[in-house]
């Protein structure tokens, strides 16, 4: 027996570490209150090239995930491309099937 | 003239110098070496530690003084006016953004503790004594700089929308509570309620091992500088300059101030190096949440790899010798 789930929106965030709490902040008042960031070790972009550095730590970035309903992907990202025009990042949005889909429904 | 040029052939021969020369050599040469992260981090906390802890005994034995207000009051002063005169010179130098401009600028008013740590190393080597409280000095510049640095970049803000405006209270977290002026005052304070006693009970912790934890500590920078060198664009030659001219008038000012306030020699020395050093543990995080416009690649790159290295190597034995010829 085939086990069954549902489709929800993935969002992917890739934005310096320092600039979480301003897009968590997206996140909640969209009623997405479950997110996950994750440390990232280095990468390349419009800057160059970086490197993780705890020591100045202005270099940082992370990745954050959220997975929530359409309606709810759609004002996360309506806050987010504001935000973009300030701080730089990038953000991808993905298909993604669930289990518990109850879990992932946006608090409005 | 002739013992000027002593004291920098002494500082280049020093272990710190030859240390931070070897993992700048390491980097450049791509070799596999690296100190690991957390390792680096843990190593600045242990100096912020020592050295903090180490002011406030000093200043236990020889009690607050006047000297110690009027010296941080000029600090917070010169931490003012050095980012106004970075931006200026920047501007009309330079094309960059008045973003990262600013930030720049924010960068060279603060100070940088290693620069400052490795100048008390070169200050023991020739037995000259400053005074402790240089310590609660430098913790009191760091701040300023990054105040001026916003009002400087007022105008540079791109979007202005309740949703993407600056976190102010995160941002006066990071600049009155960054974890290397808590530490630095903290310690500073627990060496002066502790005085001599404290020193004789952790002595062995914040002494002995200090010159070999610096020298690991530059081993570190030189590899981070070096590699940022190599990975960074758009480091063009007025910036380049700047990150070296900069300092100087930056110095300049550092060592008038210091002798028209009557101070000796050694504390002299330690204010214009304090003037001269640009930050890169405070203000680049701080810069990053307040400024997310500006280009941290840049900041971060004429601090660290232009910077710190000319003030370690040839700075530093020039601003002694500075004092020592004003100071006399």
């Amino acid at each position: 027996m085939a086990i069954e789930t549902t489709i929800c929106k993935r969002i992917e965030l890739a934005i310096a570490k320092a600039h979480l709490r301003v897009f968590a902040r997206a996140f909640e008042t969209a009623g997405v209150t479950g997110w996950t960031a994750l440390k990232t070790v280095g990468g390349a972009g419009t800057s160059g090239v970086w490197q993780e550095d705890q020591l100045t730590g202005a270099e940082d970035h992370i990745v954050v995930i959220a997975i929530t309903d359409a309606e709810a992907a759609d004002v996360v990202l309506t806050k987010i491309s504001k935000l973009f025009e300030r701080y730089p990042g990038i953000v991808s949005v993905t298909e993604a099937q669930v289990l518990r889909p109850e879990r992932f429904t946006g608090k409005r | 003239m002739a013992e000027t040029l002593n004291v920098a052939i002494a500082n280049l021969a020093s272990p710190m110098v030859l240390f931070f020369a070897l993992g700048f050599l390491a980097a450049l040469a791509r070799s596999e070496l690296s100190v690991p992260e957390a390792v680096g981090k843990g190593l600045a906390l242990y100096l912020m530690l020592a050295i903090g802890f180490k002011g406030g005994v000093s200043v236990a034995e020889a009690g607050v003084s006047v000297e110690l207000l009027t010296t941080a009051l000029a600090g917070i002063i010169l931490g003012f006016i050095i980012p106004v005169i970075a931006y200026t010179l920047l501007r009309t130098t330079t094309k960059l953004d008045d973003a990262t401009r600013a930030a720049v600028a924010a960068h060279y008013g603060s100070i940088s503790v290693v620069t400052f740590v490795a100048a008390t190393e070169v200050l023991g080597y020739m037995d000259l004594e400053f005074d402790g409280f240089m310590v609660a000095v430098m913790a009191l510049m760091e701040t300023p700089a990054i105040i001026a640095g916003l009002l400087l970049a007022r105008g540079a803000v791109t979007s202005t929308g309740p949703e993407t405006s600056t976190p102010w209270g995160s941002l006066a977290r990071e600049v009155f509570l960054n974890g290397s002026v808590v530490l630095l005052l903290g310690a500073f304070v627990i060496g002066i309620m502790t005085g001599a006693k404290g020193m004789e009970a952790i002595g062995a912790f914040v002494d002995a091992p200090f010159k070999g934890i610096l020298c690991l500590f530059l081993l570190d920078m030189g590899l981070l500088a070096a590699r940022r060198l190599r990975e960074t664009s758009g480091l063009t030659l007025p910036l380049t300059a700047f990150g070296i001219y900069m300092p100087l008038i930056a110095a300049s000012l550092g060592v008038t101030a210091g002798t028209l306030l009557g101070q000796d020699v050694g504390t002299v020395a330690l204010l214009t190096v304090l003037c001269a050093s640009a930050s890169y543990i405070a203000v680049p995080a701080a810069m990053r949440m307040a400024l997310p416009e500006a280009n941290a690649a840049i900041y971060l790159t004429l601090s660290m790899a232009i910077t710190f290295p000319f003030n370690l190597v040839i700075g530093i034995p020039l601003y002694i010798s500075a004092a020592q010829f004003l100071v006399g």
